[in-house]
């Protein structure tokens, strides 16, 4: 089990080595004579084991900073560093390639293929993997077994997360990068998946508490050093909070192998 | 407002119909214009010089019968002629041609001349005469030119006052060619008396001209003038069914009603299917807005009508489009018509109704496509169309069993299942580019074709360099004075004799063609291509031949002879012979010889040249008194190669290009729907981690599969277009074999892969400008 004794955020940080980190990331988005900053120098940094969260109202950047670290966007400056590869440095392909070796994306919206069965949407991956593990076993992680051969719309919208949630760690990734993962999980089956992520979840959201006793180990808690991360940059001159509405950000960082 | 968004934003899909619509109309008007033109070209021209209804020929019959043959029952007119052939003698040219010379018709005559240049001859100057068109600028000759004729074995000179067109010649095939050679082949009208003297016809015709009453039957007609002309050697009459000019028009306009009927119903088929995948995923996308628009208070009609009015919009493009290019290909048709044919003014249709019909039917396609779509949508209760639409059932294939023990990749199991979840959209992708396909190995197999029968008619069967007429039958001794003339190396004996064949009712008047059996410059070939030898008992018919009797080898078939004390015999169908051109029917020489009751004589001999010594036997043979014409197989197979070139290069040009607007217009709307589709899975597995090449490949293995399976469905029903075209091409003038080598299906193939690969290219833009970061934020 690759998510057995793993790091939590009581470890000593010193010893164990920094997977991401980043220098003065800004982003700019520009839409005609209006610029809008979505990121403003942002440092960042985060060790193997780390589990961490990031926390702020909609608007504020968080899955623009997602985007950045997994590789699926740019910044306008700034630097993001993978271990010892310079993500910023790299192409299309090289984005790629991180994606595909070191990545596990768990969506918002799951992103499932509707005409593949669970199975068949965790082997989708496995395929592409360098060192994945059964489709079966990460299915079974997430308490599927029984209906791995279920198309997604077979499936209510918490079996359809954990499929996700599997999809993301058939393949073993060094990180797991979850957007708003509870944004639309039904709280009875929420604790099942977080099975699975080991902790995807957030108890401060309130109706997603009770969960880390399931695996039968304290789960980690939000990283007071990414909330700090957080805070500072809301100091940095982010703009104010838009709406009301208030979104997680969940970051998960496994043990580098 | 919106019909113009949708169609900016859906233009290229738009285009890509409008272009395969455009085709449809454009093949239409092009199709029915050209009938149109030329069928209204042909009667005015005959309307108006008076074309006759009736021809017959005799060896030489009185004036004084013409009143006779003008009492018959519905004729109106008779015109008595002499039409006679002459060896031509032009400077720069070795070969001999021939010139047909006829009676200038009167002044109210009929066939009457359309003079293009220079004045009708004088009658008190017997060497003036009127000559063809094509034969004058083959020859550069106009008012003032001289030149030499052999007329009745005297050297004469004629000089040319005018140039002219017939319509008796419109389409002007010399003697024993095949394709319309001006350069060899020319008419010159001369005054009656000129002929009369040169051929010492004073007081006689050995051709006649009728022009029957509105309403007269031709056959009875035919049938009395035969009785009357009989005794003065007539071989038959035709009609004008049966007159050269007028069968190989008739021919041409078979031909293009052929395509009228065949190739527009294909592109509006395939609009049709485009206008339904395409606005069916239209109405699919937009639902939301249908349910929000209805519940406002809209009616289906008003969404029906928007979505009509989005399709027609594309039509209109379509038609103007096909209006557009039809009127121009019509016009490079009308260009080429006058090549073949000789016409006053050959102008392609301006007439409105073509363009109407074409519109109306395009129109007709297009909404028809539509309708299945808009009518998914449009009646919906608002709160259906407003909430989602069902999730899409996916199956597996026989329970999974499919995928399993295939072990195929998860990315073909997602091809796989998205082509079988729409099957009616994934048929009629196939079924349009199997048309593509089809459209081409419908055209292409030609080629191979006429190569097939160049070589089993020039190659295998005759196999002379030239044939030599003679003017009239001689005794088998003139066969040595032609072995004895420069260059020739062998010379075989030929008798033909002008019969009429009948088996029952059925009956066809054709040249019984009696060789003798060892000789093998010319062979008969069987049905299984071998050669056969002219048997001693019985006659040999072509294939086309025993078809129209309706009779088999051991039948026997009446044998009516139109020359000579014009004897009648019956006589066993000994074989079927394979031949292309026309009807023949080839028997034994003597047996010929023994029926006609004639000593050994001959009309004509085969030749074989020295190729080195052929100009020395052209000069010799323009010396020969006795010499009626010659026919060169090498030349006359150039001609034939020439024009058959410059036709199928057209040809090809105008089929690939509408086969590569098929399968381009399918395989571009297929590919952009199927990206619309899957859109959001491709973009979710980019972040997964697939390279653009893998997710490419998931939309480029649903076009593949669809292509693939398009082939041999293409090449399937390309066959059966073939055979529907051999079937309507037959004709007694000719018959083509159908032989579709391996080489067309490829090319056929490769033309419809090409086209489907450039649009396919097309789309990847497209696939490797998916947004990566739009996909995780929003739901489907």
């Amino acid at each position: 089990m690759p998510f057995e004794g793993m790091a939590g955020p009581d470890r000593d940080m010193a010893e164990t080595p920094t997977i991401f980190r980043a220098r003065a990331l800004t982003k700019t988005y520009r839409s005609g004579e209006v610029e809008v900053q979505a990121l403003r120098r942002v440092d960042f940094e985060a060790r193997a084991g780390e589990f961490v969260v990031i926390l702020g109202p909609s608007g504020s950047g968080k899955s623009t900073f997602l985007n950045i670290v997994g590789g699926l966007d740019r910044p306008t400056s700034g630097e993001v560093w993978f271990m010892d590869q310079e993500l910023t440095r790299l192409n299309d392909a090289g984005l790629t390639r991180y994606r595909r070796d070191h990545v596990g994306f768990v969506f918002q919206f799951y992103n499932l293929v509707p005409s593949l069965t669970a199975r068949e949407n965790v082997r989708l991956v496995t395929e592409i993997a360098r060192r994945p593990m059964k489709a079966e076993e990460a299915l079974a992680m997430v308490g599927l077994s029984e209906r791995m051969d279920h198309f997604p719309a077979q499936l209510s919208g918490g079996e359809q997360q954990r499929v996700a949630i599997a999809r993301a760690i058939a393949k073993n990734p060094e990180v797991l990068l979850c957007d708003e993962p509870t944004g639309a999980l039904d709280s009875a089956t929420g604790g099942a998946g977080a099975g699975g992520v080991d902790g995807g979840q957030l108890d401060d959201g309130g109706d997603h508490a009770g969960h880390h006793a399931q695996r039968g180990h304290p789960g980690p808690r939000a990283s007071g050093r990414a909330l700090r991360q957080r805070r500072h940059r809301r100091r940095g001159g982010q703009r104010a909070p838009q709406g009301s509405g208030r979104g997680e950000l969940v970051m998960r960082l496994a043990p580098s192998r | 407002m919106k019909l113009l968004r949708d169609l900016r934003r859906l233009w290229a899909q738009a285009l890509a119909i409008a272009l395969v619509m455009a085709a449809g109309v454009a093949t239409l008007v092009l199709g029915v214009g050209a009938v149109d033109s030329l069928e209204r070209t042909r009667d005015a021209y005959y309307e108006a010089n008076r074309f006759a209804d009736v021809f017959a020929t005799a060896t030489r019959a009185p004036r004084t019968l013409l009143p006779r043959i003008e009492s018959i029952d519905g004729v109106l007119e008779a015109e008595g002629r002499i039409r006679r052939i002459a060896l031509l003698d032009m400077p720069g040219m070795a070969e001999p041609g021939s010139l047909l010379l006829v009676s200038l018709p009167g002044a109210d005559g009929l066939n009457r001349l359309h003079l293009r240049e220079g004045r009708l001859p004088d009658p008190r100057h017997a060497d003036e005469a009127v000559v063809s068109q094509g034969f004058a600028a083959s020859h550069a000759l106009g008012p003032g030119s001289r030149m030499g004729v052999l007329m009745n074995g005297r050297m004469r000179e004629l000089r040319v006052t005018g140039v002219a067109i017939s319509p008796e010649f419109v389409y002007a095939l010399g003697p024993g060619d095949m394709m319309p050679d001006p350069r060899r082949f020319g008419i010159a009208w001369l005054p009656d008396e000129s002929l009369a003297a040169a051929y010492d016809f004073r007081g006689a015709f050995d051709d006649v001209a009728l022009n029957l009453a509105p309403g007269a039957s031709p056959a009875t007609v035919m049938e009395r003038l035969d009785a009357i002309l009989a005794p003065y050697g007539g071989t038959g009459a035709t009609g004008r069914k049966d007159q050269v000019s007028h069968a190989f028009l008739d021919a041409e306009l078979t031909q293009l009603r052929g395509m009228s009927r065949v190739l527009p119903p294909i592109f509006l088929l395939v609009a049709a299917f485009l206008v339904n995948m395409t606005l069916g995923r239209l109405v699919t996308l937009e639902r939301e807005q249908i349910g929000l628009l209805k519940a406002l208070g809209y009616g289906p009609w008003a969404i029906a009508r928007h979505y009509v009015g989005f399709v027609l919009a594309i039509a209109a493009v379509g038609i103007l489009l096909g209006w557009v290019a039809g009127a121009w290909m019509g016009v490079g048709l009308a260009r080429l018509y006058v090549r073949f044919f000789d016409f006053p003014n050959l102008v392609f249709s301006r007439n409105p109704e073509p363009y109407a019909i074409a519109a109306l039917v395009t129109v007709g396609a297009a909404v028809a496509g539509a309708i299945d779509a808009v009518r998914r949508v449009a009646w919906l209760p608002p709160a259906v169309a407003m909430s989602p639409p069902a999730p899409v059932r996916y199956r597996r294939l026989w329970g999974g069993a499919a995928e399993r023990l295939l072990r195929i990749r998860q990315s073909t199991v997602m091809i796989a299942r998205h082509l079988l979840r729409w099957p009616l959209r994934t048929a009629s992708g196939v079924l349009g580019m199997s048309l593509a396909v089809a459209v081409l190995v419908g055209s292409l197999w030609s080629t191979g074709s006429i190569e097939k029968m160049i070589d089993l008619t020039f190659d295998r069967a005759e196999r002379q360099d030239a044939m030599l007429t003679f003017a009239e039958p001689r005794p088998m001794a003139a066969l040595f004075d032609i072995r004895r003339m420069p260059g020739v190396l062998r010379a075989e004996p030929v008798r033909i004799a002008s019969v009429r064949l009948s088996h029952g009712p059925r009956e066809r008047q054709v040249a019984l063609i009696g060789s003798r059996s060892g000789d093998d410059l010319s062979r008969l070939l069987d049905i299984r291509e071998r050669p056969m030898a002219p048997p001693d008992a019985g006659v040999v018919l072509s294939e086309a031949l025993a078809d129209l009797l309706g009779v088999e080898p051991g039948d026997r078939v009446r044998v009516d002879v139109l020359e000579g004390d014009r004897r009648s015999f019956e006589m066993p169908v000994s074989g079927v012979s394979l031949g292309y051109l026309g009807l023949s029917a080839a028997i034994a020489l003597p047996t010929l010889n023994g029926l006609l009751g004639e000593g050994p004589r001959i009309t004509g001999t085969r030749v074989q040249l020295d190729p080195a010594r052929a100009d020395d036997f052209f000069a010799a043979v323009k010396a020969t008194p006795q010499a009626g014409f010659v026919m060169l197989l090498d030349r006359t197979l150039r001609r034939f190669r020439e024009t058959m070139a410059q036709n199928i290069t057209i040809q090809i040009t105008v089929y690939l290009t509408l086969a590569a607007i098929i399968a381009f217009g399918v395989v571009y709307n297929f590919a952009r729907i199927s990206l619309s589709e899957q859109g959001r899975e491709l973009a979710s597995l980019r972040v997964l981690g697939f390279t653009r090449g893998e997710v490419a490949a998931i939309l480029y293995g649903e076009i593949a599969a669809v292509v693939l399976v398009a082939q041999p469905l293409g090449w399937l029903i390309g066959t059966g277009f073939a055979m529907a075209v051999v079937r309507a091409f037959s004709s007694e003038l000719y018959r083509v074999p159908l032989v579709i080598n391996s080489g067309v299906y490829a090319v056929a193939s490769l033309v419809a892969l090409a086209a489907a690969l450039a649009s396919a290219l097309l789309v990847r833009g497209r696939i490797d400008r998916l947004d990566l970061i739009e996909v995780l934020k929003t739901r489907e």
